[in-house]
């Protein structure tokens, strides 16, 4: 008995050291681009690797804040907070009527659906056919355009998590709603979305990182400056003269900020908003 | 959240069975057959599937129709049959194209799954606290700017001018991986894997979530070691994540541009070229458009086959 | 105007960029310049898709490598026929002639000349005895590059770059231009199996087999290099003139040398690049556009541009006349003027010189013969062109 405790011990340590190494190396790369960002341009490069023994400084910073970074984070801010709302919403009732309403098609909506999820992931490859299509129907280079395709490319995960989420709420509670006189869509609000709390979290968070994340329609979609996402504004500094090291560090790290606030705020109804059911198919 | 959620390893609850999606399935029988609740119903999945026809469906349609047209750099002059696939995908060259997809696909998947399990069960057994600030080491690669964080990685450590090349050079070893078509498509995979791992862990950790503490108990009073207990208690509770993280992953990485873009570029020579680089280089670079929607359309294709696949997957013992 | 310049920028072509519009909308009240900023890797297949789409921009910015598959697809103005162009003004320009494709055009005034050259460390190459006239010469430049290559140290005399996208040509192009006329034959087909190709492929992984230049040559893109010359590790780069006053800023004015390519002859031809700003044939404010095209390479703006944002001058009369021009810019706009070459605009040429670069790669890696490794980049460039 001792024996094997020790061992557990043993291999608990050997575990905590393993994971505390990979974690180093996990984020090495991003540790260093923190460090380049508050370098001066002349420390940036070199070898061996400077680590210390350089004056930090905000200049990328500001060049990045002075640049498109900063409407770009608020414009993507506006799209990803627009589309988690209104996915949310899009999302529950679909779901909804595919847990717990009988509807002719419901079979082939629900395949159709789970069939998005890797079409939603192809999408730069098929770049320039979608750039005519959406074109012909002039939907390029509104303020609308990019809300719409995010919602398109984020909804078929969303739905899928929130149907997941309600399965797992059992019937009987509908019943007692609709014995205490709740219409369907009463027992939806009140009875059913409460329970699924978490779930909605997590739909929520998963459509918000998707959309400020999003690179390709975002740099192809619109040409507005003022409508452009803050991924394109920051391969703006990968430019003709070079690699911008200082600026296209320091705004993927403004970029990142918001995203680990709202994991961070959020991050606990996350793992219980899986648990609830959502992820079990 | 309730009882009703807890899970045996094996057969398990909610989840569409084959007969939910058939609506013969009892327990799903919902108030009132058809009629009145047929276009409740239909109204509540009308706008998404409203939005999923416009943004997915009709345009991938239309790409498919257009890899079919002759092209005159992007503007369509008539029905071109087969000569895009013909100039395009069935070339000899695919065959290599295919094989070096599929290594670094599959390459990519299982190292992802390998290192995400471990960590996921393991953080599924230590306290909150802890468990949050590692949770949030493991998907920062995950939620920072694609295109940066594979510059980032390539520098500090893969390029000879990086840190871990500095070390190496102390230690008197060399290295160059970016120099060697294995070590090439060896870093490809490792970087695909570092950024995705993150999502990975968040879902295996919920599904451990799931599993019921009594099965662990069991197990233990019947003598099972710490292995036993995650291989047959654990493991086959999270059987349907796995298999999701699995597709999700592959989808990921067989359309994924900018990793292999950033990191390698395809080289040394033509070693790590895999299909949807081709496709952007075919577009961007050589601007021959027709051929690059033709071999869109193709890795398309595979993609349907495998979401097939993957549903059948899903779908299966429910 | 689509463009990768940005005009809300503080790097100074933006700002100058920036300038230029204030002055010309406040003298042609009415006309407004909307400048989209767009990633320059995807410029030219955004124009391509756009002009089909019907929603092009008025003016677009084409980078010279790819200016002859825009011209195929004829949607730019030729703009020899307009008012805003005077022959009298464009003879000035350093750029126009070599621009015309069978008679017709140019289709684009040149903006941001690049002349292809050598960065090297000035610091590196006194330590080592030397300096910029020792790379004068073929022989010259090869003993001084290995005399640079300090295995000690890891550093290497002569940095390369053979892998793209798009990459920069290397040392063998203009070595091959010493002794023929074009990388292409009169019809436009790829011209680099001749024996003086096949030398210069040799010459240069020479370099690389006798450790000057490092092997991994082989992977690099050019932004590697200029990571590795900033870094100290190479003391000579084959680079980009544009790229000097970036290098400077990196790691100081005093480090950095340009020097053209070594040269058998004085009057062979040099390989420049640049933008060219063009007026779509679809735009509906033709005329205002070509105005403010003609008004970017104006005698007043050109200075600017020289001045403000260290570009080489694209007219001859600025040459000429500003004294306060740096020598590297001197001396790359001279070139330019004298002796650029650029591939043929008549037909497609998208691709060429990652095609070159990778015969060298094969010689590198897989230790092609330089003849076979040519032989099998013309026919592969030959193959997708007819296509």
């Amino acid at each position: 008995m001792k024996e094997t405790k020790q061992r557990a011990g043993a291999v608990r340590w050997l575990t905590g050291v393993g994971l505390f190494g990979l974690a180093l190396v996990n984020l090495l790369p991003i540790a260093w681009g923190g460090l380049t960002s508050i370098k001066p341009a002349n420390a940036v490069l070199g070898y061996p690797p400077i680590i210390v023994g350089f004056e930090p400084t905000w200049d990328s910073y500001r060049t990045a804040l002075g640049g498109s970074a900063w409407p770009a984070l608020k414009i993507s801010l506006f799209y990803s907070v627009v589309v988690t709302v209104l996915g949310l919403v899009i999302a529950v009732l679909c779901a909804y009527a595919l847990d717990r309403i009988e509807f002719r098609f419901r079979r082939v909506i629900l395949f159709v659906i789970v069939a998005c999820i890797p079409l939603s992931m192809g999408a730069a490859t098929l770049l320039i056919p979608n750039y005519i299509y959406f074109s012909s129907l002039n939907l390029v280079n509104h303020w609308f355009t990019l809300p719409l395709i995010y919602l398109g490319l984020n909804l078929p995960l969303a739905t899928w998590v929130m149907k997941g989420s309600m399965e797992s709420v059992p019937r009987e509670l509908d019943e007692a709603g609709r014995v205490d006189g709740a219409s369907r869509m009463g027992v939806l609000f009140r009875v059913i979305l409460p329970v699924c709390k978490p779930g909605l979290v997590a739909a929520g968070l998963f459509m918000f990182i998707g959309c400020w994340n999003e690179f390709v329609a975002g740099s192809v979609m619109v040409t507005d400056p003022g409508l452009r996402p803050i991924q394109v504004a920051i391969y703006q500094y990968i430019s003709v003269l070079g690699r911008q090291w200082g600026p296209l560090t320091a705004a993927a790290t403004l970029a990142v900020v918001p995203i680990l606030v709202v994991v961070i705020a959020l991050g606990r109804y996350l793992i219980s908003g899986l648990t609830s059911g959502a992820v079990k198919g | 959240m309730t009882g009703a959620a807890r899970i045996q390893p094996v057969t398990h609850p909610p989840g569409p069975s084959r007969n939910a999606l058939k609506g013969t399935d009892p327990g799903r029988r919902g108030r009132g057959a058809n009629g009145s609740t047929g276009w409740f119903g239909a109204a509540l999945v009308a706008p998404a599937c409203l939005v999923l026809l416009i943004v997915l469906v009709l345009p991938s349609l239309f790409a498919f129709a257009y890899s079919f047209l002759k092209l005159n750099y992007t503007a369509p002059q008539g029905f071109g049959g087969l000569t895009n696939w013909n100039r395009a995908v069935f070339q000899p060259e695919m065959v290599g194209l295919l094989v070096r997809t599929a290594v670094f696909v599959a390459g990519s998947v299982a190292l992802t799954i390998a290192v995400s399990l471990p960590i996921a069960h393991f953080l599924d057994r230590i306290g909150n606290r802890i468990s949050t600030i590692l949770q949030l080491v493991v998907i920062i690669p995950w939620v920072m700017s694609s295109i940066v964080a594979a510059l980032l990685f390539r520098w500090t450590m893969l390029e000879n001018i990086g840190i871990v090349s500095f070390i190496a050079e102390h230690l008197g070893a060399g290295w160059d991986p970016l120099l060697s078509p294995t070590q090439s498509m060896i870093s490809m995979i490792v970087v695909a894997s570092w950024r995705t791992a993150g999502f990975a862990v968040l879902l295996l950790l919920a599904g451990f979530k799931g599993v019921d503490r009594q099965l662990y108990e069991s197990a233990r009073i019947d003598g099972a070691s710490r292995f036993q207990e995650f291989r047959y208690v654990a493991l086959p509770g999270i059987r349907t994540q796995l298999i999701i993280v699995t597709v999700v992953l592959f989808m990921s990485n067989l359309n994924n541009v900018e990793v292999p873009l950033t990191v390698t570029n395809g080289g040394p020579g033509d070693a790590t070229m895999v299909l949807p680089l081709r496709i952007y280089e075919l577009a961007f670079s050589k601007f021959d458009f027709g051929g690059a929607t033709a071999m869109a359309a193709a890795a398309m294709l595979l993609n349907v086959a495998l979401v097939v696949v993957y549903l059948r997957l899903t779908f299966r013992k429910r | 105007m689509w463009t990768f310049l940005d005009p809300t920028a503080s790097d100074p072509r933006s700002q100058v960029l920036a300038s230029i519009i204030k002055s010309f909308e406040a003298d042609n009240p009415g006309v407004t310049i909307q400048v989209v900023s767009k990633p320059y890797q995807t410029l030219t297949s955004a124009f391509l898709s756009a002009a089909t789409a019907g929603n092009a921009p008025d003016i677009t910015w084409t980078v010279l490598d790819d200016l002859s598959t825009v011209v195929g697809q004829n949607s730019l103005v030729d703009l020899s026929s307009s008012g805003a162009f005077p022959a009298s003004d464009t003879s000035d320009f350093s750029v126009w002639d070599q621009l015309k494709v069978n008679g017709k055009g140019p289709y684009g005034v040149v903006m941001s000349l690049n002349y292809f050259g050598l960065l090297y460390r000035t610091d590196l190459l006194k330590k080592a005895g030397l300096t910029a006239n020792d790379l004068s010469t073929w022989d010259g430049f090869a003993s001084a590059v290995k005399k640079l290559t300090d295995s000690a140290t890891g550093v290497t005399g002569f940095g390369q770059a053979y892998a793209g996208p798009q990459g920069d040509p290397q040392i063998m192009v203009p070595m091959t231009l010493d002794s023929q006329d074009s990388m292409f034959t009169s019809d436009g087909k790829a011209n680099w199996d001749t024996q003086a190709a096949v030398a210069a492929l040799k010459y240069e992984t020479d370099l690389v087999s006798s450790g000057a230049t490092s092997k991994s040559a082989a992977q690099w893109q050019p932004n590697d290099l200029y990571d590795q010359f900033a870094a100290g590790r190479i003391a000579i780069i084959n680079g980009a003139s544009t790229r000097v006053s970036t290098m400077q800023g990196q790691i100081g004015a005093d480090k950095v040398g340009y020097a053209p390519y070594p040269s058998t002859t004085g009057t062979a031809g040099r390989m420049f690049s640049g933008w060219s700003v063009g007026v779509w044939q679809g735009s509906k404010n033709k005329e205002a556009a070509e105005k403010f095209v003609a008004y970017l390479a104006s005698k007043d703006s050109d200075k600017l541009w020289a001045d403000k944002a260290g570009q080489i001058p694209g007219r001859k009369s600025t040459l000429e006349s500003d004294t306060s021009l740096p020598d590297y810019i001197k001396t790359a706009a001279e070139g330019v003027a004298k002796n650029g070459w650029r591939p043929p605009l008549d037909v497609s040429t998208a691709g060429w010189i990652d095609d070159v670069n990778e015969a060298a790669q094969n010689v590198v890696l897989n230790g092609q013969a330089p003849e076979a490794a040519l032989k099998a980049s013309v026919e592969k460039f030959n193959a997708a062109q007819s296509k």
